[in-house]
């Protein structure tokens, strides 16, 4: 990691009381977090303006920057992923909305690649991504979370299972539906 | 685009339908799709998709989904199975050996799908057939059979890859390719002179040897197991049987395979394998090829390489390569090359030097197109009165002898050269000498033809169509009026009385006069439908239908429309031709439906059908652009519809005229789409003029001057001008309130103006009150997909997020869709 966020003490003391389980520090935390990979996402799309960003590297580099801050559990390691796929879809797509509505910025789509669906390099609409789930979350819940960690934080089927205490051969038989569903339906 | 179901409870289904198999899935589908088609071909897709997707999954994920069974060492007539080699869509192949001793290889394939009692006779029909069939390019058919209603084919055993892996791995050059390509065409056309399509001719389904030999599998399986019996395999056949960037256009519509689509597949296959991309690359799945293949140009293949950075291909492509591609490809069959043996001798032209066939084919076709679009540079009103002038006798049928008729024939031939050397198509003039023409023929006629009334009753007819052509609803009217009471008075046939009670339909059709249209179309469908005469009967069908249409009986125009292009397709060439015009009613039909993909694609067809057999300016094929225009800006793409829309007035005005309704409609659909693009003082301007004009024409109190109206309110109200937009808006409302019956959405449309003008002016109270009662009328009146109905909801949206209400606001925003 070039930057480095050490500076914000503010975080450690955050972590600290959210892994005692103090929940309210989850707010302010998450607040940070957005910015934090808001920031990040913006940086690479204005520097790589045609290429994709990838969301897995993304939630990595942000749980890397703060773990180096503190030491997560081990089993706390998923939880925070998965808290930070779900800001991390947030956080791209706003930034994909507000360069929609931003004509000066032509309107270009904030893609994503390396999503674990299609191959590593194809890339997807980060909005289209959101609506589809958007939509399946009104009908499956469950279904729409498991696509939603796996695409946008490229959490591993294990990592999923244990943020969302589901059987990994659960997430298995779901992730592999709801894969076929979200490629044909992103082909559309 | 509207789907027709919910993606996510798609997803619901799909998933549960998965961890089902053979009959209780299919239970499960019936019971859950019902009547739901287009969910019905969804869960079909999805669960193709998870067939070719189970074998990787697997791997992945190191827990199979659902069991495989297991069939190894199973028998199926005198072969053992031994090990899974692949799956296709049809089901799991499998390398098996004979049990008798003899050494034989062979790939079973085993159907998933189950036969009924029919596509079981059906299947042994065809697979006797196909066992008839050999061909060193083609894998042999050995046997076939059906094992506990499991339908198995035994095929020769090929070891090889599929050609586009074997021509990349091996780097073929350009010639290779070619002859690769043109060893198949032969085997197909050999398929083809025993009366076999192979239907789905694709990179899978050729393989390679290590001896360089290319091989056709699973020819005609899909014929064999293309169960028309069942009544709705129809439709899903269309999710199920094609394969996107391979499928030939009228596969994708539904349409039966023939030698032409097995052509067009060679070409789809070629194209892959000289330019190393597949047609449509950005088009995605089943729908999004099948948009495309309806409605966007096909990239030359020359031209694909250059813009995939291969500039040394693209140069080797560039002539006879893309001509003999583009001629297998093209989107009609009837262009394409009659067979597959002529394709294939065309590829061996190319690989012996000597020139093609399809490139001096293009020359010739082009030259041929040169001259017809000459010889109807006069329009069809010009070529009517040189009827009129020169062969009155004639029309009248009364002409005495072959020599006379052929007499008349000359003068009218000459008569049409001297126009065409005189009148510059151009000048715009014409119009003006025409209709002076026609007024001296009405005065002449009674003079001359006063003791023959029949043959002035035909005059009659001729007059009054030719002033439709020009828009003079007046004359046609009165001349008609005389027509008519000339038959009724003097026994006119009932053919003769069907046409002009037709023609009288148009003409109030053309004036928007829908209630007094109504008795009299069903009056010349009653007299037409007891004669033979199916041009005329669609003629009276398909005004029918635009009158059903206008009167807000939806359904009952969708039908008829239907009716008209079923007749029509059964006619001969020209009549097949006429399709265009129900095609473009439908478009109108659909938009209203907010079904706005469905109506881009007959709005595409419509212009094609008319690209093809009408002149470059033909009011009709004119017509088609701004109704094509007007499809595009309803999905989305308005920067698109511009240049055809200015193209389209630019001629409408020279040839019918700056002050024709159609020149008319075609400025406004260029104003909503200036609208849409947000350029509100271009749009502003134009709706103006339109409105003027559309005023002088018809009269306030017309349908299609207060359309005019309204679109002119609504650019002045986008461009701040809300004050002077709510003035016209009010003249609107009343006149809108006298022409149409409570709850018409076009009183709503007119509401959705003025609450938008009012939100304009910040007094949001008044905007509200009018945007839900708009937005709850277009509602009930068109849906909530209607392009007006998602406008107020946006309107309200932006209404709430002024007024700080964010929840209120959510909730529209909710309801708005892409």
């Amino acid at each position: 990691m070039v930057e480095s966020t050490s500076a914000n003490p503010a975080l450690t003391v955050l972590l600290e009381r959210w892994s005692r389980g103090d929940r309210g520090a989850l707010d302010q935390l998450l607040t940070h977090l957005y910015t934090d990979i808001h920031a990040i996402a913006v940086r690479q799309l204005n520097q790589e303006r045609y290429s994709s960003l990838r969301p897995t590297a993304l939630v990595h580099e942000a749980y890397l920057r703060l773990a180096s801050l503190h030491e997560i559990k081990l089993q706390d390691r998923s939880h925070f992923l998965s808290m930070a796929a779900r800001v991390s879809r947030q956080a791209l797509v706003d930034e994909a909305r507000r360069r929609q509505a931003d004509k000066r910025d032509g309107g270009s789509p904030v893609t994503l690649s390396d999503t674990n669906i299609g191959d590593a390099d194809q890339a997807f609409d980060a909005v289209d991504i959101d609506d589809l789930l958007t939509e399946l979350e009104r009908h499956d819940a469950e279904a729409a979370e498991i696509i939603g960690l796996r695409v946008f934080g490229g959490l591993t089927i294990e990592e999923v299972a244990e943020s969302l205490t589901l059987s990994v051969a659960t997430v298995n038989r779901r992730w592999a539906a709801g894969k076929i569903w979200l490629m044909r339906e992103l082909a559309r | 685009m509207t789907l027709g179901f919910d993606r996510g409870q798609a997803f619901h289904v799909f998933e549960r339908a998965l961890a089902l198999s053979g009959p209780a899935r299919a239970a499960f589908l019936r019971e859950s799709c019902g009547e739901n088609a287009a969910l019905r071909i969804e869960i079909e897709a999805l669960l193709e998709a998870a067939e070719k997707d189970q074998v990787h999954t697997s791997l992945l994920l190191g827990s199979p989904p659902r069991p495989i069974e297991n069939l190894i060492g199973k028998c199926y007539g005198h072969f053992r199975l031994v090990e899974l080699v692949g799956e296709g869509g049809m089901g799991l192949v499998y390398r098996a050996e004979r049990t008798d001793g003899i050494r034989q290889v062979v790939a079973i394939k085993l159907i998933a799908r189950e036969l009924g009692e029919r596509g079981r006779e059906r299947f042994y029909r065809e697979t006797q057939l196909l066992a008839r069939l050999e061909h060193p390019a083609i894998a042999r058919l050995i046997d076939a059979g059906v094992e506990a209603g499991r339908a198995w084919i035994a095929l020769e055993f090929v070891p090889g890859q599929p050609i586009d892996r074997y021509c990349d791995a091996n780097r073929l050059p350009l010639r290779a390719r070619v002859a690769l390509l043109a060893k198949l065409a032969a085997a197909v056309a050999a398929a083809h002179g025993m009366l076999v399509v192979h239907r789905d001719i694709k990179p899978a389904n050729v393989l390679v040897t290590a001896d360089g030999l290319p091989k056709l599998i699973d020819f005609g399986i899909a014929t064999v197991l293309h169960d028309s019996s069942a009544a709705q395999s129809q439709t899903i056949d269309v999710g199920r049987l094609f394969t996107p960037h391979y499928a030939a256009p009228e596969q994708v519509s539904g349409e039966p395979a023939t030698v032409a689509t097995d052509v067009f597949g060679l070409g789809a296959l070629g194209f892959r394998l000289l330019t190393g991309q597949i047609l449509y690359p950005e088009a995605r799945g089943v729908v999004g090829y099948l948009l495309a293949i309806t409605q966007r140009e096909m990239a030359e293949p020359s031209r694909s390489a250059a813009d995939h950075g291969d500039p040394r291909r693209a140069k080797e492509l560039r002539g006879d390569l893309d001509a003999i591609l583009c001629k297998a490809l093209d989107r009609y069959p009837s262009r394409r090359y009659v067979s597959a043996a002529d394709m294939q001798a065309d590829l061996q032209r190319y690989l012996d030097g000597i020139p093609v066939s399809a490139r001096k084919q293009t020359v010739g076709y082009r030259a041929v197109r040169f001259v017809h679009r000459h010889l109807f540079g006069v329009s069809v009103a010009a070529a009517l009165i040189c009827a009129l002038t020169a062969g009155a006798v004639i029309y009248g049928q009364q002409a005495q002898s072959v020599a006379q008729a052929r007499n008349m024939a000359a003068r009218r031939d000459e008569f049409l050269e001297s126009l065409l050397k005189s009148a510059d198509p151009r000048s715009g003039k014409r119009d003006v000498s025409v209709a002076q023409l026609l007024d001296s023929a009405t005065q002449e006629l009674d003079r001359k033809l006063s003791g023959e009334p029949l043959v002035e009753a035909s005059m009659l007819s001729l007059i009054a169509q030719t002033n439709i052509g020009l828009g003079r609803y007046q004359e046609g009217l009165a001349a008609n009026d005389r027509e008519l009471k000339i038959l009724r008075e003097h026994g006119g046939t009932a053919l003769e009385l069907g046409q002009a009670l037709s023609t009288r339909g148009e003409l109030l059709r053309e004036q928007g006069r829908w209630a007094e249209a109504d008795p009299v179309v069903r009056q010349a469908v009653a007299v037409l439908s007891s004669l033979q005469v199916p041009r005329d009967l669609c003629g009276a069908l398909y005004l029918l239908a635009v009158v059903l249409q206008h009167t807000d009986r939806a359904n009952e125009a969708e039908a008829t429309y239907h009716r008209v292009i079923e007749i029509e397709e059964r006619g001969d060439t020209d009549l097949k031709l006429q399709r265009m015009y129900p095609y473009q009613g439908l478009v109108i039909l659909l938009a209203d439906q907010a079904r706005y993909a469905e109506a881009a694609i007959y709005a595409r067809s419509a212009l094609e059908l008319a690209q093809k057999g009408l002149a470059d300016d033909d009011p009709a094929l004119l017509g088609m652009q701004w109704s094509y225009a007007g499809a595009l800006i309803n999905i989305h793409r308005a920067a698109e519809a511009e240049p055809l829309l200015r193209r389209t007035i630019e001629a409408e005005r020279r040839v019918l005229g700056p002050g024709h309704k159609d020149t008319l409609i075609a400025q406004r659909v260029l104003a909503d789409d200036l609208l849409e693009l947000h350029r509100d003082a271009e749009a502003a301007a134009v709706a103006l003029a339109t409105a003027r004009q559309f005023e002088a024409l018809l009269g306030m109190d017309n349908t299609y001057t207060l359309a005019a109206w309204n679109d002119y309110a609504a650019a002045l109200c986008n461009s701040h001008q809300e004050e002077a937009g709510l003035k016209v808006l009010e003249r609107v409302d009343q006149a809108r309130r006298k022409v149409y019956p409570p709850g018409d959405r076009y009183i709503y449309t007119t509401l959705l103006s003025i609450g938008v003008c009012h939100l304009r002016l910040q007094h949001y109270a008044q905007a509200e009150t009018e945007l839900k009662a708009a937005s709850q009328g277009l509602e009930a009146a068109r849906g909530s997909r209607y392009r007006r109905t998602q406008q107020a909801y946006q309107a309200l949206h932006e209404l709430y997020m002024l007024t700080g209400r964010s929840e209120e606001a959510g909730l529209w925003a909710a309801k708005t869709g892409p």
